[in-house]
């Protein structure tokens, strides 16, 4: 590796770095395996560094994180691992009630947008998480910006009513007096 | 299009979303993968050029390990970016790699599988980012009912044990008597009231703080695990666990609920409510 390829790499890291660490966690990859995930995609692009063109490597690494997080979960299903399963609740007490009940939450966001396609978790996380505006979400996706809103509205239907059904699930039942 | 949906959406369903802000990538991590992704680019452009050399890999990777590991041991202080990308360049590009690169965290050396598509899930994994299950606490963090064994008619109890998070099992009147003597000295007497504060907090808790909710359940059962309320409690921490997701755990409690309560009045409803995750 030259050393030219080498500051390129560093220089693309540190400016996306946490955006693809974000966005590949967002889109569908554990925390756990969020870190080697977002390796993955730099060593993609490194590979691919000579055929860049160099205009908007954003897009560029959206696209490939998106193809190395679809494979991801591909690998993952094929072993059965359940991708959405919230972390399970402890049984400590005290300060680190705030932080538990956090991951409780992203665990239940992991699985309410397991119901969404690729194309709609795709545009859900860069509009809805990443607070894109739609204009640059179609960018980075590459699809019309009319494809965009649709996707979105698709998918802000598809969480709301999964999170809406697990409420509903569990009406309120007459309280104990 | 406007951003109004997020203001429509329930209170829970309000901080599930922004649960995501959560998300972002600490300082450490960063630092971690910028040494990573520069080690793993260097292993990739050495395998490109060598293939025909992989019988070579594992020496190259104990080479760097050994150097890497060597420089941790004798308290080097945090390696700086560059001089990792050093070591790594002249251990790998020095010898022909293959496959494995190994590299020094703060603490700890750690094999870093060089990122290719033969990566297996295993290599990827960290334990110790793991939160841990129901089965990986100490059993002092348990309810006391956990020790016991189950009924011998108890179909669930294998399943249980391969997922790792058993719900409590009953306890046998012998040992419920020998635990409410304990009990007594122990802990003060809860009234009846307290009972009921407890459940109600419980149940209002379920759908706008279900972790909350959880957890206070697990507070009732081992501080009134014989109570005649028992069949409240565990219906109201069902509804939280579906809540919160935790679709398997609820039907795990809902198998207990039966072998607990069979005549309750509750049944239905706790089967209804697993029935409407399926649906």
């Amino acid at each position: 590796m030259s050393t030219g390829q080498q500051d390129r790499l560093e220089a693309l890291f540190s400016e996306h770095g946490r955006f693809v660490y974000r966005v590949a966690r967002r889109l569908g990859t554990p925390a756990r395996d969020v870190e080697d995930v977002t390796q993955e995609v730099f060593v993609v692009a490194f590979r691919k560094l000579s055929d860049f063109d160099g205009a908007s490597p954003r897009g560029w690494l959206f696209r490939i994180t998106s193809r190395v997080v679809s494979d991801y979960r591909k690998r993952a299903s094929t072993r059965n691992e359940d991708l959405a399963a919230p972390l399970p609740e402890e049984c400590s007490r005290g300060s680190q009630d705030e932080e538990i009940w956090k991951r409780q939450m992203r665990g239940a966001l992991d699985e309410a947008m397991d119901a969404l396609k690729p194309a709609e978790r795709e545009v859900f996380t860069l509009y809805q998480l990443e607070k894109l505006s739609m204009r640059e979400c179609v960018e980075l996706i590459g699809c019309p910006e009319q494809t965009g809103y649709s996707r979105l509205k698709s998918a802000r239907e598809k969480v709301r009513r999964r999170l809406s059904t697990r409420l509903s699930l569990v009406a309120p039942l007459e309280e104990v007096s | 299009m406007s951003d109004d949906w997020q203001d429509a959406l329930t209170p829970f369903a309000r901080e599930v979303i922004a649960s995501a802000e959560d998300d972002a990538c600490d300082d450490g991590a960063f630092e971690r993968m910028n040494k990573k992704v520069v080690a793993a680019a260097v292993v990739a452009a050495s395998t490109g050029a060598a293939a025909s050399a992989a019988a070579a890999s594992t020496a190259a990777g104990t080479a760097a390990a050994a150097t890497a590991s060597l420089a941790t041991k004798a308290g080097v202080p945090t390696i700086g970016a560059v001089f990792f990308k050093l070591l790594a360049a002249v251990a790998v590009g020095s010898t022909v790699v293959g496959g494995v690169l190994w590299s020094t965290s703060e603490d700890e050396t750690t094999a870093v599988s060089a990122p290719t598509s033969s990566a297996t899930p295993e290599e990827l994994e960290h334990d110790e980012t793991r939160t841990p299950s129901v089965s990986d606490l100490p059993e002092t963090q348990l309810p006391a009912e956990e020790e016991e064994e189950a009924p011998a008619s108890d179909g669930v109890t294998e399943d249980r044990e391969e997922e790792g998070a058993a719900p409590p099992r009953r306890p046998n009147a012998r040992v419920v008597e020998e635990r409410h003597e304990a009990q007594d000295e122990a802990v003060p007497a809860a009234s009846l009231g307290d009972e009921l504060r407890l459940l109600r907090e419980l149940s209002r808790s379920v759908q706008t703080r279900p972790a909350h909710a959880v957890r206070l359940a697990e507070e009732h059962e081992a501080r009134f695990g014989e109570s005649d309320l028992g069949p409240e409690r565990e219906l109201h921490r069902i509804r939280a666990l579906i809540v919160l997701a935790r679709d398997a755990e609820a039907a795990r409690f809902r198998d207990r609920f039966h072998v607990s309560f069979p005549s309750s009045p509750y049944g239905p409803r706790v089967d209804a409510l697993i029935t409407g995750i399926d649906r």
